[in-house]
């Protein structure tokens, strides 16, 4: 039998992989002792354990990174202004874990309201990379792969706007993915760009991330922007092979720039496609030098309107001063510094005399950007590209030079624009660092980026 | 495009952020950086394919109905649910502390 016809037990979905399970003493331990990697805001207690379902999880561990609502725990964003906030809902996808027989292990660590690449920009403290502690382990959702990656838990809910699941998975040598826009229900997601948002998922196995898809998705009549359209069974096509899959090699994703060492893994990524079976061919997507740009201008702008709620009147923990307006600041003062930024940001572009300069453009972008993808895929099934252009940097590298960390983005925030579906596989190391691999497949095409890295992940696998 | 100080400052109050001297200072250069990188989408439209984002424009249709006025609905008084109505306003209970008439 293989694994495709089997119906998995939450003991085998643990040990897939070799790892074994660690309880909550265990992971409160570890964060707390001297190998702690902040990857954890709040780790449950016994009695917060609450799973209800017998389904696919019962018995399973699985971290939610903070911008996600919980009940029974604080939701922070990673920030001051939320410190100690308890959500009088619950996300849906917390729900379906529970109906699932999950068990919310805890809260994640996070770039404040997922705005940041390293996990640096957290009013809690940056979270380490389990791989190398003076590294960053990505972000925004750097805690959910650094929680998986170090073996805390084997699955791990993260937030994906332009590349937060993709590239912290990346770097921490973990899988995660983004699914198609509408996919997973934003009910209790806790907003930072709305029409770029989506939930996605981080396992240490193509077959962990996949069945936490398969789990936390469908559709939700709380959230509008959720798609009413059937949920495939992911998790068999992490096994159900590749053979006459046509990948496509998108040649603005491998610029000369790239390290050496770094396309060489590429390279070799591609020769293994093809002796799972998979024909690869070149494609272009002309637009995607812009995607950063335009990235910024639509995320900073939703920001700046999103973010406006937290005033200390209807969000926010109010600091008290002389009349409302100093109130208002002084509460709003509490933002980090890369929050602020991106508020300015998007207040500028969105202000009288610049909209059209800007948001019009982008906008306009945007739609190009989508264009490129749909003629891609009337030619291939998946694109094949690095997840990101280096492999984890050093803590406080970047952090003071935003254009530098914002182009640490440049492969994942297309997918988020165009709404596509993407996923992030270890494709081996560089300096004994990991390297991610991209997928990117068509709307709705979860099924075809997910036997692509499958295929990818087994191929390695037989190396060990 | 570039900002001065001034702008920021400016921008801030819109956003109702209070920005001390430092932070103005660090936030005018952190805006210039990135505005200039921004600007590279503008030139999209002269240098790269504008053909691209012209055909799709013309592709999309609004999804949103045509609008159409009807009859108004409240140009007579909603006796039925608004008992009380004046001068084409409803009506309702003085907040405490202010006075019925309107006056301080």
């Amino acid at each position: 039998m293989s694994l495709q016809d089997k119906v998995l037990s939450s003991s085998e979905v643990l040990n897939f992989g070799g790892s074994g399970f660690r309880s909550l003493d265990d992971i409160k331990e570890l964060e707390g002792g001297r190998e702690g990697l902040n990857a954890f805001l709040a780790v449950a207690e016994p009695e917060d354990l609450e799973a209800c379902g017998q389904g696919p999880l019962e018995g399973v561990m699985v971290a939610l990174k903070d911008n996600i609502c919980t009940k029974r725990l604080p939701t922070t964003c990673g920030s001051r202004i939320l410190k100690g906030y308890r959500s009088p809902y619950e996300a849906t996808v917390v729900r379906r874990l529970r109906r699932a027989g999950a068990l919310i292990a805890g809260k994640t660590n996070l770039d404040e309201f997922g705005m940041g690449s390293s996990t640096e920009n957290s009013a809690f403290g940056p979270t380490l990379n389990p791989v190398d502690r003076s590294l960053v382990p990505g972000g925004s959702s750097g805690g959910s792969a650094a929680a998986v990656a170090a073996g805390y838990v084997r699955m791990a809910l993260g937030s994906d706007t332009g590349g937060s699941v993709r590239q912290p998975a990346a770097f921490c040598g973990v899988v995660g993915i983004k699914p198609t826009y509408g996919r997973i229900s934003r009910y209790g997601l806790i907003a930072f760009a709305s029409s770029l948002d989506q939930i996605g998922t981080i396992g240490a196995t193509v077959l962990e991330a996949s069945l936490l898809l398969e789990v936390v998705s469908g559709h939700d009549t709380r959230d509008s922007t959720s798609a009413e359209k059937p949920v495939p069974r992911y998790r068999d096509a992490a096994v159900q092979g590749i053979e006459g899959m046509v990948v496509g090699i998108p040649t603005e994703y491998f610029p000369e720039q790239l390290d050496p060492p770094v396309r060489a893994l590429l390279d070799d990524a591609c020769e293994r496609l093809v002796a799972a079976g998979a024909e690869v061919r070149p494609v272009s997507l002309p637009h995607t030098e812009f995607a950063i740009p335009c990235y910024y201008v639509l995320a900073t702008a939703e920001a700046s309107s999103n973010l406006a709620r937290y005033d200390g009147v209807r969000f926010g923990a109010r600091l008290p001063a002389e009349g409302l307006d100093r109130m208002y600041e002084l509460t709003r003062g509490n933002f980090g510094a890369e929050v602020k930024r991106r508020i300015m940001l998007g207040t500028y572009v969105l202000s009288s005399g610049y909209y059209d300069a800007y948001y019009g453009t982008a906008q306009r972008t945007r739609a190009s950007i989508a264009h490129d993808f749909t003629a891609a895929f009337n030619e291939v099934d998946v694109l094949f590209t690095p997840t990101s252009p280096t492999p984890a940097f050093p803590l406080g590298e970047r952090v003071l030079d935003p254009v530098a960390m914002y182009l640490s983005d440049v492969f994942t925030v297309t997918a988020n624009l165009a709404g596509i579906p993407g996923l992030s596989v270890p494709i081996g190391t560089v300096g004994g660092l990991p390297l991610g691999g991209q997928l990117l497949g068509p709307w709705w095409g979860e099924s075809h980026i997910i036997a692509a890295a499958g295929a990818l992940e087994a191929s390695y696998r037989e190396d060990t | 495009m570039s900002v001065s100080a001034r702008d920021v400052q400016r921008i801030g109050e819109l956003a109702r952020l209070h920005l001390e001297d430092d932070e103005l200072e660090r936030l005018t250069s952190d805006l210039n950086a990135i505005l200039r990188h921004v600007d590279s989408l503008r030139d999209l439209g002269s240098t790269k394919r504008p053909e691209d984002s012209s055909q799709i424009g013309s592709k999309l249709e609004s999804v949103s109905r045509e609008h159409v006025e009807g009859p108004d609905k409240l140009r007579e008084i909603p006796a039925d649910f608004a008992p009380e109505w004046k001068e084409g306003f409803f009506v309702v209970p003085a907040p405490p502390g202010v006075h019925p008439s309107g006056d301080q």
